[in-house]
């Protein structure tokens, strides 16, 4: 049930009451979250858990973006998807699937592969971006863009046993070139096997780090990356250093304000 | 110096980090690289690292009779990618924590 308090904050009291009660949020953490715009770009394995989630979360807005459809060997870890959604796009089926659960989120589904040419609306537009997709290219092209517009990037990614986690904050953080981007290839041939709960587990850490994201509290991972290996149940923090001369960050880090100051204005470069 | 691993490379070497001392007495018998000079390359490090584990790392990371480094792992020194320093080729202290993690890609 919608109710308004004395703050004029209308929120979902029954839907989110797990969550206001917990401290950190609250019906101003609440309220907070229902004013939010996150871009995820990837409904698959990783899309899956983490759209529910933010879903659940009461995020107001989420703009899904894939240009993929549903294939047979998508289905032990897209639980997004159905046997019967084979060969349908991902972005529109998954939009549904939301709003079925959460028939109050406002979502829209973009079936593009992410280019240069609709990137920067799209990342300009919205609060947090979230990377949820299974190839370099398109990670190193989202990471430049949070760079120009000063977005929060959350990334994740699977291999067999293992994924990884990060927070990507331009200008604070190292970001995504400073580690991964000695060169755009990628270095997978052939696609690469997963175990499906993996995926879940990696979407679920990248849905849990936009959260405290949005919500304004401390970076939990603060530019350092996390691995998760299933092989012995270990979470491991990788602490990277920023490259001095990446041609994405390096002139962030010499203006005085942070990501979170400079979220508004939009850099001289992109104008 | 501290040798750390992520991912399958726990299971390959059977230890999430490990230290191979680079600047022991050359007589010490500490490890394979101890050397009295301190020049040390990464390259001598996964040289002696494949001594150590022998045919998974030998396999899957690094070959040293063809001098060859898997293109699927990134080598970070103190967080830094070697491409970004001088490659194998880059010198290492004691006090250097070398990881090596796997490319991580899918979604």
């Amino acid at each position: 049930m919608i109710q308004k308090d004395k703050n004029d904050l209308f929120i979902d009291d029954t839907r989110y009451s797990r969550q206001i009660s917990l401290p950190g949020i609250g019906r101003a953490g609440q309220f907070l979250l229902s004013q939010k715009r996150v871009l995820v770009i990837g409904a698959g394995g990783l899309g899956s858990p983490l759209l529910f989630a933010l879903a659940g979360a009461g995020i107001g807005h989420i703009t899904i973006v894939d240009s993929d459809t549903v294939s047979e060997s998508n289905l032990n870890r897209q639980f997004l998807y159905r046997a019967a959604d084979i060969g349908q796009q991902k972005a529109r089926l998954a939009s549904e699937r939301l709003l079925e659960y959460h028939p109050d989120l406002s979502v829209d589904p973009v079936c593009e592969l992410l280019s240069d040419v609709n990137a920067p609306g799209l990342i300009q537009t919205h609060d947090l971006v979230i990377a949820a997709v299974d190839n370099r290219q398109t990670r190193i092209l989202i990471n430049k863009y949070c760079c120009i517009f000063r977005k929060v990037l959350v990334d994740g990614g699977v291999r067999a046993f293992s994924g990884y986690a990060a927070v990507i904050e331009p200008g604070r953080t190292p970001c995504y070139h400073c580690l991964f981007g000695i060169d755009e290839k990628s270095r997978i041939k052939d696609p690469p096997g997963v175990l499906g709960s993996i995926a879940g587990t990696i979407g679920s850490l990248e849905a849990t780090l936009a959260v405290i994201m949005l919500l304004g509290l401390k970076n939990p991972l603060d530019g350092e990356i996390m691995y998760f290996h299933a092989g012995n149940m270990s979470f491991d923090r990788l602490k990277i250093e920023r490259d001095p001369k990446c041609p994405h960050c390096s002139a962030l880090w010499k203006q005085p304000s942070g990501a979170a100051g400079a979220r508004e204005k939009e850099p001289e470069s992109v104008k | 110096m501290t040798i750390k691993y992520y991912a399958q490379l726990i299971d390959w070497t059977g230890c999430t980090q490990e230290e191979l001392p680079v600047t022991a007495e050359e007589d010490s018998g500490i490890s394979p690289v101890s050397v009295s000079s301190g020049k040390v390359s990464v390259r001598m490090v996964l040289s002696a690292l494949e001594s150590r584990h022998k045919e998974p790392f030998k396999v899957n990371i690094y070959d040293s009779a063809t001098d060859t480094l898997q293109d699927d792992f990134f080598i970070l020194l103190n967080g830094r990618h070697l491409a970004r320093l001088q490659g194998l080729d880059t010198l290492v202290s004691d006090t250097d924590i070398l990881s090596v993690i796997p490319v991580t890609e899918a979604g």
